[in-house]
């Protein structure tokens, strides 16, 4: 079942067999096969010749630019705001403040559907007060960036001072609040027992409580967010071009703020320069853009940037996790508790998602029998929590993979001797965690088999540790592996749709509400509607990212949009594959039964001159209807869960703790895989995401909230030079909840990587002697130069 | 983040050049490379009235070797002395420092001057210039004069030059034939400014087996590069064993005040300034010592 | 406001253009010139989407003032497919998924499109040094270096077929 495969390395997949049998009345031939295919991109011929069009490439005559008058102080009460003088210069039309913006001025909604908590909402412009630097407090319109930029220089707003709250720990003491008609900073919490919960822990041999901390990091996708709103006064209708992730979503939050009829609101996302989720959910300047176009009837363009991507836009991961871990002398997990403490920055754009999704990723890839989780949301004078890659996944994972290091040592196990007694073994599937999905479905593990990918891992990685440590120790190296397991529970919720229309040529088009930051779901769809059609790649176009074009979406994040539109294309495809073979048979009046579908054409099998090609066929039909399609919309019934496993060889160089990755090994079961090329990207992507929240990312603030990195220079993102190449080893183990068994993938590289590369550190500084624990992400050199100074507890650890 | 409006001139001769410094003074900024000032204009935290760019001086771009120093003329960007056959030779340990400048784009453009100007603590070439010994070559309608690296740094960006002068070019100190020299530092990523940088250079007395002379600079240890002659004066005639040199090396923290920042702590500094002299000074003393064999 | 008329030679082809001093080079290609796939990501230098070559060599978009290329030759990513075929650099990225979102891709194009005039048969490690100044999100540069190593397999035959 396991096949070995190095990145990069064409066609050693194996393919799924059987498709979809039995579902239709005609000979389902499929005479061509794409699904499971490593296909280069159709996207990217454009992309590489600069042709791209990205919301900042975007410009109309008669186009505003806008630019944003941001908060210095992290608390403050605004006194009164001037932009007089800002008025009078060059090029200025107009500077707003949320005083003229009257009725708009309200709050925006939440991202997502969750009514757990009473949520705090920011609106569009502060108006009596602001909660973070970088909060939105005016705009000016100018006729470019430059003028518009020395126009913001001018506004003069004073500000009253008032305390901030930045540590979270602080934050939930109420001291400073930053919400004071909440009368607390804990705007909500949670809670959820799996058996006996903490009682529990009084059955266990040895329990370990530790203080773990996540640092906060930026998504920090290479395009900044943008936005470029129009009026069409002749249509009435108000055009949103929007480097988003949803651009349904989007539609949504501008319908609910500007009360405008939806069938009045177009979004389009046209090339997105990478979402990582943060570019999800409402953003003041979507609304003030979009508004100030409609109110002016001239084009409104704001392109974010850099500086405005660190104050301004959503930020994750920070949480402080109290937890106690029970296990028998044997290394079996007897429970887990956690209770934490989720940052939310200054509002709750995406409600309590991450603190959610780290609760139900808690149990990772182990039997847990009794797990208690309690969470509380607090508000701090931050920047707005919202998703990032993993959203809460690599949260949850770092938890249950520190604290079973922790336990592997205090019970004198191996780190990789404990996991093997705790993962779930495949005759236990489906394996019901005992956890609950935001929807209410029970997180249900249904397929895989989680000690073979792990056991692959270990035969990849092992044999190679002792000769790296040698010929590390020659050089006052020491050398350590790392090893973590986790579950990628994906694509939980929601629905996406996709049509199909046949065009008169014989091609199709395929219409979405998926959107694509980079996951090339033009080639990955194709290959799903090909197949399912029988018919070439080539004659395969995929539309997505236009509201106008298909009117019910949800858009990409969480993994989901192969599971969700990948299975609403292939029914759309069949649905299309019947009505065509239907027609045929009507137009040759011959029973379907008797028809075959080759090669683009259909015809009563053994008598190929009787054949249609399927553009005649179309043809015939556009004779009495306006147009060919087929629709359907998918929502996968709970969610997909795909095993994978991490291993890493890291080099310490134990006088200056710089670290350098040496090997590192992925085991991921992603299901059915439609295009192995794409998937392996996505993976190694988002692993070198994770090693940057590991080693190099984290946002940091003064005791006054003011950033202490909001550049590129002292914000650390993974280079090329310091990257390693990884390896990957797949399994594929259909997902049970939709017909093609397709599993998310897009955030499993990210999931273990923090938990891998911090017990690898930990591993090589053992050889030296050295017995730490970290703690808290990143590790960064000087956190290892301490816990070596220390010779064992790292300063976080100690500080707790 | 644009730059704010400036005045802008491109003088085609020195004299214009220094005429426009006289005239605007501290209003001007001289733009060379632009891979500093660029940067701080396009985030105004720079506001200059005036930007006097001095690309289109003639005869400012050549590497030459004039006496006992090789002389680095103010246009002379990043790229150009790291692939000096010049300096490979004479001063082979700059384009070795050149290499851990930034990156491929950026030491295109960017100048060896505007580096050394600019006097960011942890930039490389402030601290070989030091290390090396050298003057500045600097111009005014005033006059002209030159500068030493120890009278040129004040502090955090901060230097001697006053605001109607210009740096036309550096010189640096070329060491003995057969010397040795190293330069290691600590950067979290590839290219980026060190959290701690050590330079040395080794002159060894071949006859007597000792070192002849021995000068150790440290970089991002403070609001300027810093050379340190005392600590090193115990290797000066003396056979570099490995103790010794690591006693030395030990030592250095005495000599230092580094900050706490956002990127390392002032304890990890001096660590890493203990660690980093000891590897140099051991590089520098092994070239030395190789050459020595070679050209024996 | 004074502005300058410059001359640029934009991809091979001559463009007068009249600007602000204080326009970034950068913005001058997007916005008067029409050239969009040039990309802003950082504007302080570090990102490198922004790279072009200035008279052949890579320099920052975004740390360069149009001005200062007047009499200048500017290649951008535009310049880089001749006659309607990708170059070999273009075309392994598309080979190897050396790209997702695409938005740092003009700047790693251009990049290694110098590498390789300079270093033909450069070695992974020398190519991710190379590269060390271009920031990618999304790929996590493993399939970026495979790209230019197929440029780099694709010159070599190239020059073994055209000796």
């Amino acid at each position: 079942m396991v096949a070995r495969v190095w990145a990069g390395a064409p066609g050693l997949w194996p393919r799924k067999g059987g498709g979809l049998s039995g579902r239709g009345a005609c000979r389902f031939a499929a005479q061509v096969e794409y699904i499971g295919q490593r296909r280069t991109r159709v996207e990217d011929a454009r992309l590489v010749q600069g042709q791209g069009r990205y919301v900042s490439d975007l410009a109309w005559p008669g186009q505003l630019v806008m630019a944003v008058v941001r908060s210095t102080h992290a608390h403050a009460r605004i006194r009164s705001i001037d932009g007089s003088e800002a008025l009078r210069s060059r090029g200025v039309f107009g500077v707003y403040t949320a005083r003229d913006l009257g009725a708009l001025n309200h709050p925006m909604p939440m991202g997502i559907v969750d009514n757990s908590f009473e949520p705090a909402l920011q609106t569009p412009l502060a108006a009596d007060k602001v909660r973070y630097v970088g909060e939105p407090v005016a705009v000016v319109l100018a006729e470019d960036r430059y003028l518009a930029e020395d126009a913001v220089e001018k506004v003069r707003v004073e500000y009253e001072p008032l305390e901030p709250v930045i540590d979270l720990a602080e934050a939930a003491m109420d001291r400073v609040l930053v919400h004071e008609a909440r009368g607390s900073n804990v705007l909500g919490g949670f809670e959820h027992t799996v058996g006996a919960g903490e009682a529990a822990l009084a059955n266990a041999d040895v329990v370990l409580e530790e203080v773990l901390r996540i640092g906060r990091v930026s998504g920090q996708p290479m395009e900044p967010r943008g936005v470029v709103a129009r009026y069409d006064a002749e249509q009435g209708v108000l055009e949103v071009y929007l480097g988003t992730q949803s651009a349904h979503g989007a539609k949504g939050h501008l319908v609910a703020m500007l009360g405008l009829p939806p069938e009045k609101v177009r979004v389009v996302a046209p090339d997105v320069g990478g979402g990582f989720g943060v570019k999800m959910g409402a953003y003041p300047e979507d609304i003030l853009a979009a508004y100030l176009a409609l109110t002016l009837g001239r084009p409104v363009k704001w392109a974010g940037d850099r500086l405005e991507e660190f104050l301004a836009t959503n930020q994750e991961r920070e949480a402080l996790h109290r937890v106690k871990l029970g296990v028998q002398r044997d290394g079996r997990i007897v429970a887990l508790v956690d209770r934490f403490l989720q940052d939310c920055g200054a509002y709750t754009p995406m409600g309590s998602l991450i603190a959610h999704t780290t609760a139900i990723n808690l149990a990772g890839a182990y039997r847990v029998p009794n797990l208690y989780v309690s969470y509380q949301l607090v508000a701090t004078n931050k920047v707005p929590v919202g998703p990032y890659r993993g959203a809460g996944r690599p949260q949850g994972h770092f938890i249950i993979e520190r604290m079973l290091d922790r336990a592997a040592d205090r019970l004198g196990l191996s780190r990789i001797e404990i996991r093997r007694r705790n993962l779930i073994p495949p005759d236990a599937m489906p394996y019901d965690t005992g956890l609950v999905l935001r929807t209410g479905d029970p997180i249900a593990y249904d397929t895989g088999n989680f000690p073979e990918g792990f056991e692959a891992l270990l035969a990849a990685l092992e044999p190679r540790l002792e000769a790296r440590r040698q010929a590390a120790r020659r050089q006052g190296r020491w050398v350590g592996l790392g090893v973590a397991n986790y579950v990628e529970i994906s694509a939980a919720g929601g629905f996406e749709g996709a049509i199909v229309e046949a065009r008169p040529d014989g091609t199709f088009v395929v219409f979405t509400g998926a959107v694509a930051q980079g996951q090339g779901h033009r080639t990955a769809l194709a290959q799903v509607v090909a197949e399912r059609l029988g018919v070439p790649f080539e004659s395969v176009t995929v539309v997505e990212g236009d509201t106008a074009l298909i009117a019910r979406g949800v858009g990409t994040f969480s993994s989901r949009t192969m599971v969700m539109a990948g299975n609403a294309a292939s029914q759309a495809a069949i649905a299309m594959r019947q009505e065509l073979m239907a027609a045929a048979a009507r137009e040759l009046e011959v029973a379907v039964e008797d028809f075959e579908w080759e090669e683009g054409r259909i015809g009563v099998r053994g008598v190929p001159a009787s054949a249609l090609t399927v553009g005649e066929v179309v043809q015939r039909l556009l004779r009495s209807q306006d147009r060919v399609r087929t629709e359907a919309y998918f929502s996968a019934k709970g969610a997909t869960y795909g095993f994978g496993s991490h291993g890493v060889i890291v080099e310490v160089d134990p006088a200056t703790g710089g670290v350098s990755l040496r090997d590192y090994v992925m085991v991921h079961d992603g299901g059915q895989v439609i295009n192995p090329l794409l998937a392996d990207g996505q993976i190694i992507g988002a692993a070198v995401q994770g090693i940057g929240t590991a080693l190099y990312e984290e946002i940091r603030y003064d005791p006054q909230g003011q950033p202490l990195n909001t550049t590129y220079l002292d914000y650390l993102l993974p280079g090329s030079a310091e990257m390693p190449d990884f390896e990957l080893i797949h399994q594929r183990y259909a997902a049970t909840n939709n017909p093609e068994g397709f599993k998310g993938l897009g955030e499993a590289g990210i999931i273990p990587s923090m938990a891998v590369v911090l017990s690898a550190v930990e591993d090589a500084l053992a050889t030296g002697g050295v017995s730490a624990f970290f703690s808290a992400t990143p590790v960064t050199p000087e956190a290892i130069f301490e816990a070596i100074n220390q010779g064992g507890a790292s300063h976080e650890a100690a500080s707790v | 983040m644009k730059p704010p409006a400036f005045e802008y001139y491109c003088p085609e001769t020195l004299d214009e050049a220094l005429g426009l410094l006289a005239q605007y003074g501290a209003e001007a900024k001289v733009l060379a490379g632009g891979q500093s000032l660029m940067p701080m204009l396009n985030m105004r935290l720079s506001h200059p009235g005036v930007v006097i760019d001095i690309n289109r001086l003639p005869d400012l771009d050549r590497v030459t070797v004039e006496g006992t120093s090789l002389r680095v003329g103010a246009l002379v960007r990043h790229a150009e002395l790291e692939h000096s056959a010049l300096a490979a030779t004479h001063c082979p340990i700059l384009p070795a420092a050149e290499r851990l400048v930034a990156h491929l784009a950026i030491r295109q453009r960017g100048t060896v001057v505007g580096s050394v100007v600019h006097a960011d603590p942890a930039a490389e070439l402030p601290l070989v210039w030091l290390t090396l010994g050298g003057e500045l070559e600097v111009r005014s309608t005033r006059g002209s004069r030159t500068i030493a690296p120890e009278a040129f740094y004040l502090g955090y960006f901060m230097t001697d030059l006053s605001p109607d002068e210009l740096a036309v070019a550096v010189r640096f100190e070329r060491p003995a034939a057969g010397h040795g020299w190293a330069i290691e530092e600590f950067a979290r990523r590839a290219g980026d400014f060190a959290l701690c940088a050590a330079a040395a250079v080794v002159e060894w007395d071949a006859t007597r087996g000792v070192v002849q002379r021995v000068r150790l600079g440290l970089g991002g240890v403070g609001g300027a590069p810093v050379r340190l002659d005392e600590a090193v004066a115990p290797l000066v005639g003396a056979v570099p064993e490995a103790a010794l040199v690591r006693e030395v090396a030990h030592r250095v923290g005495q000599y230092l005040d580094p900050p706490d920042d956002l990127h390392a702590s002032r304890a990890f500094r001096l660590h890493l300034a203990e660690v980093l002299s000891e590897r140099a000074l051991r590089a520098a003393t092994r070239r030395a010592q190789a050459k020595e064999v070679q050209g024996a | 406001m004074t502005t300058r008329q410059i001359r640029l030679t934009v991809n091979g082809q001559e463009r007068m253009v009249e600007v602000e001093p204080r326009w970034l080079l950068a913005d001058v290609l997007r916005e008067r010139l029409g050239l969009t796939g040039t990309h802003l990501g950082c504007e302080h230098g570090v990102c490198g989407a922004c790279t072009v070559l200035l008279d052949g060599r890579p320099v920052r978009s975004c740390l360069l003032l149009a001005v200062q290329a007047d009499g200048h030759a500017v290649t951008t990513v535009e310049g880089l497919a001749q006659d309607g075929a990708l170059s070999p650099v273009q075309e392994g990225f598309r080979q190897e998924h050396g790209l997702q979102c695409g938005f740092c891709t003009p700047g790693f194009l251009i990049t290694a499109t110098y590498l390789l005039e300079q270093n033909p048969r450069p070695t992974r490690e020398e190519i991710r040094e190379a590269l060390s100044g271009n920031l990618c999100r999304c790929t996590g540069y493993q399939n970026i270096v495979n790209a230019v190593e197929w440029a780099v397999r694709q010159l070599a035959e190239r020059n073994v077929s055209q000796p």
